[in-house]
């Protein structure tokens, strides 16, 4: 067998063990994403009977197994698992994949552990079968394995980046000659004053000043940029402070403006962008710490954050203007009480009670712009302070900055709140006890703190260090002197000790709270001694694992498979999403980006599936433009049609072949909002931010033409996989007839549902004839209502259960002109577990058919899917057209009236 | 909007109009109604929550319902309910329930 895995070279040891398997792969070398399910893989400990399924990630580019790797398993914990290959042998249809895991954490059920996996597979056809043998956190098993390898090809003529290489990710430095030559264009001049338009994101702006900068040369746009960017740091924004998903999009900005000057930059701002960057990877990762975050793959939260993440792991790439910090050897801090201490005037001397937060402390601050300096110099450093009530202390953020004399003071109990968390994390709630930040800073952003008290520990033994670590910026406690952060273990002996924390809240939004508090748990000797080994095992990981990979690269490849996750579940095949138009669209302005400077910066698909693709054909399958507007009907929260926004970021990432028909809605779309006209009910985005101007400058091909969509998309399109049917005559101006229907089917959860399984949409002749009733989700007027679940959707029936029910088709017909049929089995729907209101049931089996017909029609032919098939994935766009679906340029003449 | 019987009208400002024919069951009544109804239509960076007029037409009966409606400008096919209520004749098509499938048929 022959096998090989990349980077094996820089792995050293790593390396040694990977050579001994390596060699390149001689039957398959197509560049692949495998998606590799170990059956039974995971388990809890003292649970071995309730195994789980384990997802596996692995990359095969230019024949070369690459040896980073990703997993979840969800029905085991919501966390992101990590790894390597430390062998791949491949060769006539048997694959043999040698796993080394690193299970991490959740923040609700843990489950740490580390894993080795022999995985075995056979293909046959497209699929692949086999088995794993291994160990999960010491313990043997085996079990069934089964992959798809999804073709990820290389994109043609795709070079990979130079180290430093910039522009790299919104474009390639070789594009620029020729995006020069477009900006000469009238196309392009006209272009040319949005990009240097205003946006309430200063990040957004410097991507249309940076576009402008490679365009024109001018180093004053850079400069702008530069201003901009750092405005927008300087305000925080990288943090929670401005709507629930700015963070995200505010990073993306910084990312793609940050490119396009990167070689105007000086290397103190290279610095600070590195910095910044580098804190997103794990401030996006845990949603910027926003109590709400759904981290659901399915969610648009999710959706949004981890592309943010993904932008700093692409931005930091290869540069190494700031590497990350190398992982700390574990060590349980064996602490004594420093002898002859004495407690200062007014130093508050409390008994450390394990599990109990104190709240008695002296403070001093605000030491403005404290950053990542030592405030308490002047008088010894923060580790050998050892303040009283009235220490003065003298601060200056810079040398050109006026000092101010600061004292430390007993903390006023007002700052002291906290309310007890009924589940969950603990930085979800105020702890009792905790001290209020933001209050305490009077909401001025930058400012640090120090509190200080001595801790009397009566009797001595292990202590695991609680310190709230979220919302505040790499807090830190000196106990005796030592640096401890939250998760150390220490070893405390019984006596008194100095304690000191420094704490510099990040800049949140005006009702988020920053708490802080300190509290030491209890451990038996035995799990303290139990926990060193096992942090031991992870450190050797982790250390083995950075040999081969960085931390961006890690970053990345969680955030890729995270957008892929989501792609997977908030969007079927067919490119129909779940949460709704108002959420995905607002996604998308994150996404998208992603997904064009990942393929510029790795030559690969960030998602290998095709959902993504498909999302832009449907919104022309959907969308009913004319003279007054455009319309599409839609389902779950929000409206549609896309928005220019949409189309200008992600035009790059539609199929080629169907290209011309997306322009010809693109156009429609843009030269409506130009002209004030794309006036929608649900009012899509019509303003071309300055970033998405810049994707549309990069991305309009002046080159193509248009096409009318009829010759190139069926005018029926089913997606069996979610149950989502659109029957449209054609593709004409405002008159043009669209039925939509949607089944629900195959929800998978983790973000919003809809209760409208079995509903249906119809626009035509230039009207809206059946739309939502109260519709689903925020702003919904069925929340007053007695019963809310009527009125709900177009066909309300006074049965309808809530969201998360599916419809099963039971058969479908379609004609070439757009005519069709869809017939549903609602048992699932109607039989909901809270009795249904009104009179009696019949006893028949609750179905529905939904028909629309345009024109002349011949004899249906029907499809009864078989019950295996409602769980099918469709392939279309991308692949086969989906079952049922006429075939693109198929239909027959439009009818002049339906 | 209006209603006749088993039918009812829904006119656009421009000039279109839907028509809806019960075809079954027999004697179901309609209602139609008028209902200030809110939902999202966006999220923007925030939620946007707006109120329409909606129109509301309430078919009261049991069992097996089968409505056929026809968009048009002008004159539109009539629709004939079968005797036996399990379908109807729109213009020369037929619309027929068989107990499993729904089918359209005819020129």
């Amino acid at each position: 067998m022959g096998g090989s895995c990349g980077r094996a070279a820089a792995a050293g040891g790593l390396a040694a063990t990977m050579s001994s398997l390596a060699a390149r792969a001689a039957s398959a070398p197509t560049d692949v994403r495998a998606v590799i399910d170990l059956s039974g893989a995971v388990w809890r400990r003292g649970q071995g009977d309730q195994r789980q399924v384990l997802t596996l990630r692995a990359q095969r580019a230019g024949g070369t197994w690459q040896p980073l790797i990703t997993a979840h398993a969800r029905r085991y914990n919501q966390a992101d698992h990590y790894g390597w290959l430390a062998g791949a042998a491949e060769k006539d249809g048997r694959l043999e994949l040698d796993v080394r895991l690193r299970l991490m954490p959740d923040e609700w059920t843990g489950g740490d552990a580390l894993a080795e996996y022999r995985v075995t597979l056979a293909r046959s056809g497209e699929a692949w079968s086999g088995t794993w043998r291994g160990t999960f956190d010491g313990q043997a098993g085996e079990g069934p394995a089964a992959a798809r390898l999804l073709a990820n090809p290389t994109a043609e003529g795709y070079v990979e980046p130079k180290a430093g290489e910039h522009p790299r990710l919104p474009i390639r430095r070789g594009q620029i000659a020729t995006l020069r030559a477009k900006a000469k264009t009238a196309w392009g001049a006209a272009m040319l004053p949005r990009l240097a338009g205003e946006d309430r994101s200063a990040m957004n702006q410097a991507v249309g000043r940076g576009l402008l900068y490679v365009l024109t040369g001018e180093e004053a746009r850079a400069a702008e940029a530069r201003k901009l960017i750092a405005a927008d740091l300087d305000a925080g924004q990288f943090f929670w402070v401005d709507c629930m998903h700015e963070s995200a999009h505010r990073t993306m900005e910084a990312a793609i403006a940050y490119d396009l000057i990167h070689d105007t930059c000086d290397a103190a701002f290279r610095r600070r962008m590195a910095g910044a960057m580098r804190r997103q990877l794990t401030l996006l990762y845990r949603g910027a710490d926003n109590p709400l975050f759904n981290p659901n793959d399915g969610s648009n939260w999710s959706a949004m954050f981890r592309s943010g993440m993904g932008m700093a792991a692409l931005s930091l790439l290869g540069d190494g203007a700031a590497a990350a910090a190398p992982p700390r050897p574990p060590e349980v801090h064996r602490i004594d009480p420093p002898k002859q201490l004495a407690a200062g005037a007014g130093v508050p001397v409390v008994r450390m009670v394990p599990g109990e937060v104190w709240s008695d402390w002296l403070v001093a601050g605000p030491f403005e712009r404290l950053g990542d300096a030592d405030g308490l110099a002047a008088i010894g450093g923060e580790s050998a302070a050892r303040p009283e009530a009235g220490t003065k202390v003298t601060w200056r953020a810079a040398p050109d900055a006026n000092s101010s004399v600061l004292t430390f003071a007993p903390l006023d109990r007002k700052f002291v709140g906290g309310r007890r968390a009924s589940s969950g994390p603990a930085w979800r709630s105020p702890l009792p006890g905790s001290v209020a930040m933001i209050a305490l800073c009077q909401r001025r952003r930058w400012t640090g703190w120090y509190l200080y008290a001595v801790m009397d520990v009566a009797a001595g033994g292990h202590f695991r260090v609680e310190a709230s670590d979220r919302r505040l910026v790499d807090p830190c406690v000196y106990v005796a002197g030592r640096r401890l952060v939250d998760g150390d273990v220490v070893r405390l002996a019984a006596g008194r000790y100095p304690v000191l924390a420094r704490v510099l809240p990040a800049p949140v939004d005006q009702w988020m709270w920053a708490q802080f508090y300190l509290r030491f748990q209890a451990m038996a000797d035995a799990d303290a001694a139990a926990w060193l080994a096992r942090q031991t095992r992870y450190y050797q990981f982790d250390r083995e694992l950075g040999k081969a990979a960085s931390a961006e690269e890690l970053a990345l490849a969680v955030a890729r498979r995270r957008i892929e996750n989501w792609a997977a579940s908030a969007l079927s095949p067919g490119g129909r999403n779940t949460e709704g138009e108002a959420y995905t669209q607002h996604s998308y302005r994150a996404v998208l980006p992603l997904a064009h400077c990942y393929r510029n910066a790795t030559g690969h698909d960030l998602v290998a599936v095709g959902n993504l693709r498909a999302a832009f054909p449907l919104y022309v399958a959907r969308t009913v433009s004319g003279a007054d507007g455009a319309r599409m009907g839609a389902f779950g929260p929000g409206g549609g049609p896309l928005g220019v926004d949409g189309y200008a970021r992600g035009f790059a990432l539609v199929p080629p072949r169907l290209r011309p028909a997306v322009l010809w809605a693109w156009n429609r779309t843009q030269a409506l909002a130009d002209g004030g006209g794309l006036k929608a009910s649900c009012r899509p985005v019509e303003r071309l931010d300055p970033t998405s101007a810049a994707f549309r400058f990069i991305n309009y091909p002046l080159e193509l033409g248009e096409q009318n969509p009829a010759g190139v998309l069926p005018n029926v399109i089913a997606d069996a996989s979610r149950g989502g049917y659109v029957f449209r005559n054609r593709w004409r101006d405002g008159n043009d007839c669209v039925a939509t229907v949607w089944l629900d089917a195959n929800f998978v959860g983790g973000g919003w549902s809809s209760a409208e399984a079995g509903d249906f949409r119809l626009s035509a002749l230039g009207a809206d004839w059946a739309v939502r009733g109260h519709g689903w989700g925020h702003g919904g007027s069925g929340r007053r209502d007695e019963d809310p679940r009527l009125l709900m959707n177009a066909v309300a029936v006074a049965e309808a259960t809530g969201g998360g029910k599916e419809a099963a088709c039971t058969y479908f017909a379609a004609q070439p002109d757009g005519s069709g049929t869809v017939g549903m089995d609602l048992r699932d729907v109607y039989t909901a577990p809270k009795p249904p209101p009104g009179p009696s049931r019949s006893g028949r089996a609750p179905g529905r058919a939904t028909t629309s017909a345009y024109g002349p029609s011949g004899r249906s032919r029907w499809t009864t899917p078989a019950p295996a098939a409602r769980r099918a994935w469709s392939s279309w766009p991308t692949g086969s057209p989906a079952p049922g679906a006429t075939t693109p340029g198929s239909s027959s003449p439009p009818p002049s009236t339906p | 909007m209006t209603t006749d019987g088993r039918c009812f009208t829904i006119a656009a400002a421009n000039g279109a109009m839907l028509r809806g024919t019960v075809v079954c069951p027999a004697g179901a009544k309609i209602e139609t109604l008028a209902k200030e109804l809110s939902h999202e239509i966006n999220y923007h960076g925030g939620h946007q929550a707006v109120s329409f007029r909606r129109k509301i037409i309430r078919v009261h009966g049991s069992g097996q319902f089968l409505v056929i409606l026809t968009v048009r400008r002008g004159v539109g096919p009539e629709v004939k309910p079968a005797a036996d209520g399990h379908g109807a004749a729109v213009g020369g098509r037929t619309v027929r329930f068989d107990g499993k499938r729904l089918a359209v048929e005819g020129r």
